[in-house]
């Protein structure tokens, strides 16, 4: 799963689908007001429905993983190893 | 029946000190027993570090800021067993800029004036410089405290009229409205709650709720303590990140009773949903999940039904309380497995403010928040303050045994708020039928969001601090939102011309100031925004703007 498509989640799960949000990878989800810590779960979730296979376990549910979209690419991909 | 908190926690020490008082659940998720022994033990070793409330007609505040941890609720108890008055203020949240955290606890500081200032190391990290000139008040962490054990000192010799916890809501304006409680409040509260929830040995309160809200407070720390019944709590920004593990508490525990605000439904049926639910689940100890603190969605509860009815949750189990920190906390209490809806036409009640059978019109259903404590007297009142017989819109009034005994140091506020009789006026607008009580709407322009009672005006103090927001032309509603069974956060603002970026600065502001997520920014064209004859934001009248345009089908409006 590349970026864009964390973009798109990102995008559809907080902003209402709205596309003129600037959003980079490193855009900070939480500091900028883009979601709530309830939101990490939300994407945790969205995640693990899009992408057959991938669990995210409890403990890996964590603002250091989740906290951008750079962050959660890196994290997919380690997890998905 | 004893007259102070302080007897009766000391006849339950008294009585079976081995019992478990709680089980305070760790970061690694395992539940630590608490007896009453060791929890009293510490709350001693906490009373003996505040030592002798100082002569003189103001008693002294114990201001409580900190994580979950071991000695939260013990440096409580410890200031109540001492003749302190203890409030729990909200710690400092990681989002939130730490110079405008220090400056709203300044503020907090400036006006409780606490005597006292009890943090644990990871908030006194975070204030940092606001802690070099703390109005006088003494900081006193856990290290400070050292473990004597040994008997309890003697209590201060309370009464039962006086005040006994100082109670904070949130947001910037809420923290000047200290509801202050006393023990007679208290005591009459708990009793008359525990008795309509028919609460007895075997009952066990399963929580996530922070103390420094009403609902944790009272219902799932004081109330169990009072009555002889054990929590289990876990630490709030745990279970925000596992929902989960608040189901998977109750079935370790056996816990029979659960306090939970509207959206916390709505997130538990959407983890079960995405996740699935734990194999082997099992909540049927649960005889009442109590829905409170927001407004209830028809929605929401339907939703946990579907995801939880297979590991034991039933529609007689689903209940719900209006309640607020004024009354102590619950004002009314559904009977489990009765809740009655109403189905009412609409333009009646929104022109005649009145309950009509449907017509050919829309209707609308109105869910029953069940009938008021028998120590309470509700009446529904026009704007006149006459009383209005059944079935009449109007504002909710309280009075009776467990009313507050105003708002701490603000006899303005407290006198704007009561009426020559007596009465309470809640800012709540409802209706009885049948000796039920229906919550319809708010006359306060309050949003709330998660649990969390937040004025518009300081959402929009903090919008407007965003670099290019006209000055006073940014608006915040809330706007009920199904997905996340709570409200959901609009601002709408008018931006200087060629100012760019000024969506993204707002949300950027409302995390600084507010800690809080806007669920929609949205830049309106100059004078859109509608503004009362007096020149206050008429939101009210945005809202239906905002909502009219949206189903218009425009994109912008």
């Amino acid at each position: 799963m590349d970026a864009s498509e964390i973009e798109g989640i990102v995008r559809r799960l907080f902003l209402g689908g709205d596309a003129s949000v600037p959003l980079t990878e490193n855009t900070r989800l939480l500091e900028e007001g883009i979601c709530d810590s309830l939101g990490l779960l939300s994407l945790a979730m969205e995640l693990e429905k899009r992408l057959p296979g991938l669990k995210v376990r409890d403990q890996d549910i964590t603002p250091e993983h989740f906290g951008s979209i750079g962050e959660i690419c890196r994290f997919v991909a380690g997890a998905r190893g | 029946m004893s007259a102070t908190l302080v007897e009766v926690l000391r006849r339950r020490l008294e009585e079976d000190p081995d019992r478990t008082a709680c089980w305070l659940v760790g970061p690694d998720g395992r539940s630590q027993p608490v007896t009453w022994r060791r929890l009293m033990a510490r709350a001693g070793d906490w009373a003996r570090a505040f030592g002798k409330p100082p002569p003189g007609p103001d008693r002294p505040i114990a201001a409580i800021c900190s994580y979950p941890g071991p000695d939260l609720h013990a440096a409580f108890l410890g200031a109540l067993w001492s003749g302190w008055i203890p409030a729990f203020l909200a710690p400092p949240s990681p989002r939130m800029d730490r110079v405008k955290f220090e400056a709203s606890f300044r503020a907090i500081l400036r006006h409780v004036r606490p005597a006292c200032l009890v943090l644990d190391a990871a908030s006194a990290e975070r204030l940092g410089p606001a802690l070099a000139d703390p109005g006088g008040a003494r900081i006193l962490g856990s290290a400070g405290v050292p473990a004597q054990g040994g008997p309890m000192p003697e209590p201060w010799p309370a009464t039962p009229g006086d005040i006994a916890v100082l109670q904070h809501s949130s947001g910037t304006t809420g923290l000047q409205k200290g509801v202050a409680l006393s023990h007679r409040a208290i005591l009459a509260h708990h009793h008359a709650y525990a008795k309509v929830l028919g609460i007895g040995a075997q009952d066990c309160v399963a929580t996530w709720l922070p103390l420094y809200h009403d609902m944790g407070l009272m219902a799932c720390f004081l109330m169990p303590l009072i009555e002889g019944v054990p929590f289990v709590e876990i630490p709030t920004f745990d279970w925000v990140l596992r929902p989960w593990s608040l189901m998977e508490k109750i079935q370790e525990h056996r816990a029979t009773l659960c306090w939970l605000p509207n959206f916390a439904f709505a997130l538990l049926a959407r983890t079960a949903r995405d996740r699935g639910v734990t194999p082997g689940l099992d909540v049927s100890s649960v005889r009442a999940w109590i829905s409170c603190s927001e407004f209830v969605m028809a929605s929401s509860q339907r939703a946990f039904l579907d995801a939880y009815g297979p590991s034991g949750v039933s529609q007689d189990r689903l209940s719900a309380s209006y309640a607020m920190a004024e009354t102590v906390f619950a004002a009314t209490q559904a009977r489990p497995g009765s809740r009655r809806v109403l189905r009412v036409d609409r333009r009646a009640l929104d022109t005649e403010l009145r309950i009509a059978e449907p017509s050919t019109g829309p209707s609308i259903d109105l869910v029953s928040s069940g009938p008021v404590l028998p120590t309470l007297i509700i009446e529904v009142r026009d704007p006149a303050g006459r009383a209005l017989p059944q079935g009449h819109l109007g504002e909710i009034h309280l009075r009776g045994e467990h009313l507050f005994s105003g708002y701490f140091r603000r006899p303005d506020l407290t006198a704007e708020a009561m009426t020559p009789d007596g009465s309470y006026r809640t800012g709540d607008l409802g209706l009885l039928q049948d000796g039920e009580v229906y919550v319809t709407g708010r006359l306060k322009d309050l949003v709330i969001i998660q649990g969390r009672n937040l004025h518009p005006s300081d959402i929009e103090a903090a919008a407007a601090s965003a670099p290019g927001v006209i000055p006073g032309r940014v608006a915040a509603i809330g706007i009920a939102d199904e997905e996340s069974g709570s409200e959901r956060l609009v601002i709408l603002a008018e931006a200087e011309p060629g100012s760019v970026g000024v969506e993204m600065g707002i949300r950027r502001a409302l995390v600084r100031e507010m800690d809080l997520s806007a669920g929609e920014v949205r830049l309106v064209p100059e004078r859109w925004l509608v503004k009362s004859t007096s020149g206050k934001m008429a939101r009210a009248d945005i809202r239906r703007k905002w909502l009219a345009e949206r189903t218009g089908g425009r994109a912008h409006p």
